[in-house]
């Protein structure tokens, strides 16, 4: 009896045993198999979370590899709704924040930008719960002002918004990284459980400009628009051997790390103008290569000369000049001789050959083509205002590139602003290499004995054309503004450089290619072919 | 055979620990080492920061402006033009 009680007792409670096992058992089950999905899903949301990691902004470096642009990091510190008087206090200490009072934080408020990564240790080792730092980049631009409108500049939200930063925005800013991470009970990231969406590392680039050459070009591009009262003006500077642009100056500018910039735009690119007299070399070089004229033709010149009504007319009555002496004096009278020698379809052709009125091969956000006159019943005096760079406008860097070909043996090359870039350079011979030569022989006559004798330099030999042209306001040639305009090929007889200078704006006292220009050309190129080595004739 | 039973049981039972051990150590160690990688990123953004510092403040140390400015405002400096080389 007493066994059996004692066994009773012992069925009891390994029944009750059993009975609770299979209930958790049954109970692990129906989780498992009824809720599991949906647990699994909350556990994970719970431990699990997606993250983006976002790439710093690619830097832009001059070839010497100069910073233009850089992103450097930082924190930003928000303070989270409920933040304790105490716990502020904690961070005004910390961070020295004297100025800042407490408010009670009813949502996420923005306590103090851009914190060091010492600061932001610091912030960190308070262990306050209500905080939250986010991480930044701030764009810095060492160059300021000197390169803006050729680099441009991102806003906060690290997207670029000008120059280069629009145009390379895809390479600068990559593609970020998208991962689901799992993270602990205090939120921190432990463990990386799958990437989602591969990324792109954002790349540096390096831009064929040389801080040092863009300063020269700066500095006595503004001192010369101060000078002599204009208001804007470009320099440009090409190297005829590398095919790359060397500087872009351009003025008026803006400082790109203040935020309260007000953008000017790029005049090297988006300023198409009549360029004047200084296309007067394009138009004889295409009379040479199409046979019609030889450099040294003899012209016979009037004084001026009627068409349709207008009167074309030099400055002095030159009788007879050889063909390259009409553009040493710059003669309106032997350039629209020479118009009408090539015809308004030649002569067109000729202009487009030297790339006017073509996009040009730097990748910017917006660039201007220019346009030349060309409609079909094109009158006698449009043909003559052709020759001498009236009846079609051009861009600064058209004028440069189109120059670049006589220093190249006649050779045209599209050029480059970014370093080792993958894109081929597109290159067509345009005009043979004997006429190049003459045109250069001419353009030396301009600097020597000529209308740029202002350009003509004691160290070094070069080749140069001025131009000066009345500005069009609507529809009427305004005779109190002119730009002054002055291309140079040098030192002679590498010809490494061709150097375009021209100042707008200019007043009734002092406009002309050969008085403004020329000597702003001469200061620059001097600095520069110092720079570059080149030490005397 | 059934004297092998409980040993083979008992060996699977202290093989298992063992893995469950190793596995726990393993995770452990991926996690540090996603730590060592987060805080080398961070490391390396510091350093990157500094380094861009350095090579502004060496560009503006270098850079022509304030050379010539010394030069001229400071050390009363004139340029020389070639032709006075003799």
């Amino acid at each position: 009896m007493n066994a059996y009680y004692k066994n009773w007792r012992l069925f009891l409670i390994l029944f009750f045993l059993f009975l609770s096992i299979s209930v958790i058992f049954i109970r692990m089950i129906y989780i498992q198999i009824e809720e599991g999905s949906f647990l699994l899903q909350k556990g994970n949301s719970q431990n699990t979370s997606e993250r983006v990691i976002e790439f710093k902004r690619g830097s832009i470096f001059d070839k010497n590899g100069i910073p233009l642009a850089i992103s450097v990091t930082g924190f930003d510190l928000f303070a989270l709704s409920g933040l304790s008087e105490e716990e502020f206090i904690k961070i005004q200490n910390t961070l020295d924040l004297n100025n800042l009072e407490y408010k009670s934080f009813n949502k996420k408020s923005l306590i103090k930008r851009s914190l060091s990564f010492e600061q932001m240790r610091k912030i960190k080792s308070l262990k306050i719960d209500r905080l939250e730092l986010e991480k930044t980049y701030k764009r810095h631009y060492p160059l300021g002002e000197q390169v803006s409108p050729l680099v441009g500049f991102s806003g906060r939200d690290g997207y670029g918004l000008e120059g280069l930063e629009k145009s390379y925005n895809s390479t600068l800013t990559g593609k970020p990284i998208k991962e689901r991470v799992l993270k602990d009970g205090a939120r921190s990231t432990i463990q990386r459980l799958e990437i989602l969406e591969f990324g792109e590392k954002s790349r540096d680039i390096y831009l064929t400009i040389d801080s040092n050459i863009q300063y020269i070009a700066y500095k006595y591009l503004v001192e010369a628009i101060k000078n002599n009262d204009g208001t804007a003006g470009t320099v440009i500077i090409l190297d005829n051997f590398a095919r790359e642009v060397l500087a872009l100056a351009s003025y008026p500018s803006y400082n790109p790390n203040n935020p309260m910039r007000r953008i000017k735009k790029n005049r090297v690119f988006l300023e198409s103008y009549e360029p004047g007299s200084i296309v007067k070399p394009l138009a004889l070089a295409g009379a040479i290569e199409s046979g019609l004229i030889e450099i040294d033709t003899e012209m016979t010149l009037p004084i001026k000369i009627e068409i349709d009504g207008s009167i074309i007319n030099d400055r002095k009555k030159y009788g007879q000049l050889k063909a390259f002496e009409v553009i040493k004096e710059s003669s309106q009278v032997g350039a629209t001789q020479i118009s009408f020698l090539l015809g308004a379809e030649r002569l067109i052709d000729n202009y487009k050959k030297f790339g006017f009125s073509k996009p040009v091969s730097i990748n910017f956000p917006s660039t201007s083509f220019g346009e030349i006159n060309s409609r079909e019943k094109i009158s006698d005096i449009e043909i003559a205002t052709l020759g001498y760079g009236y009846g079609l406008t051009a861009t600064p860097f058209q004028i440069s590139q189109a120059y670049a070909i006589f220093a190249n043996n006649g050779i045209y090359h599209d050029f480059r602003i970014i370093k080792d870039s993958e894109f081929p350079i597109f290159s067509e011979q345009i005009i043979s290499e004997s006429t190049a030569k003459d045109i250069l022989y001419s353009m030396k006559e301009v600097v020597d004995n000529g209308t740029g004798i202002l350009a003509k330099s004691e160290n070094y030999n070069v080749s140069g054309k001025t131009g000066t042209t009345e500005k069009l306001r609507d529809g009427n040639y305004k005779s109190s503004t002119y730009t002054a305009s002055f291309i140079g090929i040098g030192p002679n007889p590498s010809n490494e450089l061709t150097i375009f200078v021209n100042i707008d704006g200019l007043g009734s006292q002092k406009y002309s290619g050969g008085s403004v220009a020329a000597p702003l050309f001469k200061k620059i190129s001097n600095d520069v072919f110092s720079y570059m080595g080149y030490f005397n004739k | 055979m059934k004297s092998y039973f409980l040993p083979m049981i008992f060996l699977q039972l202290v093989i298992i620990t063992y893995l469950s051990f190793i596995l726990v150590d393993v995770r452990w160690q991926i996690r540090s080492g996603f730590k060592i990688q987060e805080n080398l990123n961070s490391q390396n953004q510091e350093l990157q920061n500094l380094y861009y510092k350095l090579l502004t403040e060496e560009f503006f140390l270098n850079s022509p402006a304030r050379i010539e400015k010394k030069a001229k405002e400071d050390l009363g400096m004139i340029k020389v033009r070639p032709e006075t080389i003799k």
